[in-house]
């Protein structure tokens, strides 16, 4: 329907150029190292998605009998994407990871028209953030709630603004803490227009708005309710935004760390911290500064068009994000591709040099140019090392693993995969449990086994009561196995066994050590 | 009456003030937010408060971090920057009307 708003021949330019960003996300993918046909399964990341799959196929309900920090849109896609594709990684990756990262990056294509970025602006940017991993949906969405609001109260289009409407209802169900930060801008702004412009929108306009929150809320409880899990989702919600916070933080960690005590010692040194990894965080947040003011700037200056709205409210909107990862600082990297996009913006009235004769001018023109390639080029250099391009063909991977193929992964991944399938097809039968010790929630899928406890990251489970809860439901539910990575990632560099001591503390009373799978260790109940 | 002032000052605005001038004036003033910021870091904001009653096993109570403290650190960067970016560029803009 945004659509309606654009030229045909701009819609055929979107249309074809979504056709290529998909294809390929499909067969080469990001700087990742992973294409929805080549690259090693991320057993965390990737996992958690495929062992609440797995849970779902074998009759559990989200929020009820697994606990999940992420709105029922992330989660189910990836169910349907089973459903439609098989239960192989394939499909999880498909609507885990592919569907999420095409949207975000369709959302950012539909930014960048209406923006009516300079071409060569916009092809920069998309090549570096379809190269770059950051962009999902996740955050996209709630500037595609901005971008559709602010289209629907300047045009006053009923059904625009309907369907913003229904987009922040959307990104509530993606997350909530992004459905309440796009209520917080949009509902800001909506305010704004209503009480200081000389012609405030119709009230239909603001109905119709609410119209479309409704709707999809009613779809949606209707929908969650008849599958049994509405009251659940609510409990879990408001538990997630009470309690499962600050210090309770699971993975919470402090700023990264900033010191100076070295930089006296040489020139190079003081560079290369100063563009160093952990440095990039405060990068990130200084450059969402500077654009929200120079978007202030222009305000001031008189230029209130669209798009100096949509770019204010978006960069608002990003800032408001960022505050919510300070306790995560390592996800960072989510902002980046908005800070491309909207210095494109800025840049794109800058460019045609044209419109100055002045030498000065055109030399910081350019200098702004290399500042925000610099920053692209400097943000995908982190990712030098990993396999990329990972496209099919390109070397002998295995894709004949079960619950795997037709995803391609390395020999080394696909022996560790098919020596646990093996082993828990001999040793359990459909319906038994295991329980697997490590942040690594895809062996559950990858085995077709149930998880007796609600926690696929069992880091997650971060209070004395939630571990005990892990305890209680290995000890009800009799769990004969427990698999142990002994090369397992630490997350935050906090082992498994600091982490869960009465869960360890259980397993090491009630098991005994059985087999070695390489670097697994399985253990039996005694 | 009211906006034609304003139409004239954002004309009068971008006429005289050219983007290296503007350039200068956002470097500067991110200079004086960088050392407002240390200032404030230094003087106002703790180097640590008491971590909340928890069970929790994390990095921030495995460290006995402080998160508070991290929020008090980005609110005052952002604020010392965003106040410092704009009162630069709004000082030059009124000094260039005068």
């Amino acid at each position: 329907m945004v659509f309606v708003c654009m030229e045909k021949k701009t819609i055929i330019i979107i249309l074809f150029e979504l056709f290529f960003v998909f294809l390929w996300l499909f067969f080469v993918g990001q700087m990742s190292g992973t294409s929805a046909l080549r690259g090693d399964i991320n057993f965390l990341d990737e996992g958690q998605f495929a062992a609440w799959v797995n849970q779902i196929f074998h009759g559990e309900k989200m929020y009820r009998d697994f606990f999940t920090a992420y709105g029922p849109l992330q989660i189910y896609p990836v169910y349907l994407s089973a459903l439609l594709f098989g239960k192989n990684m394939f499909s999880i990756r498909l609507g885990a990871g592919v569907l999420q990262i095409f949207l975000g990056i369709g959302i950012s294509i539909l930014v960048l028209k209406t923006l009516k970025v300079h071409p060569v602006l916009e092809a920069v940017t998309l090549f570096l953030i379809l190269l770059i991993p950051g962009v999902f949906l996740r955050q996209w969405i709630g500037i595609f709630c901005i971008l559709l609001t602010v289209e629907a109260f300047t045009k006053r289009s009923k059904s625009l603004a309907l369907l913003s409407g229904s987009v922040l209802a959307l990104s509530f169900l993606e997350s909530v803490d992004i459905g309440a930060l796009s209520l917080f801008t949009v509902g800001g702004y909506i305010g704004y227009i209503s009480a200081f412009r000389k012609n405030p929108p119709h009230g239909s306009l603001i109905k119709f708005f609410i119209l479309g929150v409704v709707l999809i809320a009613a779809i949606f409880a209707f929908f969650a309710q008849k599958d049994g899990w509405l009251i659940f989702y609510f409990k879990e919600t408001i538990k997630t935004i009470t309690s499962d916070s600050g210090i309770n933080l699971a993975n919470g960690m402090g700023l990264p760390a900033v010191s100076f005590e070295r930089l006296y010692l040489s020139p190079i040194f003081f560079i290369r911290f100063i563009f160093s990894k952990a440095m990039l965080f405060y990068w990130a947040l200084l450059y969402l500064l500077i654009l929200l003011c120079i978007s202030i700037f222009r305000f001031f200056l008189g230029l209130k068009g669209k798009e100096n709205i949509i770019s204010f409210l978006a960069i608002f909107y990003s800032i408001l994000w960022f505050g919510t990862i300070i306790g995560r600082s390592g996800h960072y990297p989510i902002v980046i591709p908005i800070i491309l996009v909207f210095s494109s913006y800025y840049l794109s009235q800058l460019f045609p040099f044209k419109k100055t004769n002045k030498t000065s001018d055109k030399i910081m023109g350019l200098l702004f140019l290399g500042v925000v390639l610099g920053y692209g080029l400097r943000y995908m250099a982190i990712y030098r090392f990993t396999d990329f391009p990972n496209i099919p063909g390109r070397k002998k991977v295995d894709i004949s693993v079960s619950r795997v193929s037709p995803l391609g992964i390395s020999k080394k991944q696909a022996d560790e995969i098919k020596s646990l399938q093996e082993f828990f097809a001999k040793e359990t039968k459909q319906g038994d449990t295991i329980f697997v010790l490590n942040n690594e929630p895809a062996i559950y899928f990858l085995v077709d086994r149930e998880d007796p406890t609600a926690y696929g990251l069992p880091f997650l489970a971060y209070s004395k009561s939630m571990r005990e809860d892990i305890v209680s439901a290995l000890s009800k539910r009799k769990t004969q196995f427990v698999v142990e990575d002994s090369q397992a990632w630490a997350v935050d560099g906090i082992s498994d066994s600091q982490r869960l001591p009465e869960v360890v503390s259980y397993v090491n009373k009630s098991y005994r050590e059985y087999k070695m799978l390489g670097h697994y260790v399985v253990y039996k109940r005694i | 009456m009211k906006k034609n002032t304003k139409k004239r000052y954002s004309k009068k605005n971008k006429a005289q003030a050219s983007l290296f001038k503007q350039t200068l004036v956002i470097v500067f003033s991110l200079v004086i937010g960088t050392v407002l910021f240390f200032l404030v870091n230094k003087f106002f904001i703790p180097y640590s408060l008491p971590i909340p009653q928890t069970t929790a096993i994390n990095w921030l109570t495995v460290h006995r971090h402080s998160l508070l403290v991290d929020y008090l650190r980005v609110a005052a960067f952002v604020f010392c920057f965003v106040l410092s970016m704009l009162g630069g560029w709004f000082l030059f803009v009124w000094k260039k009307r005068q």
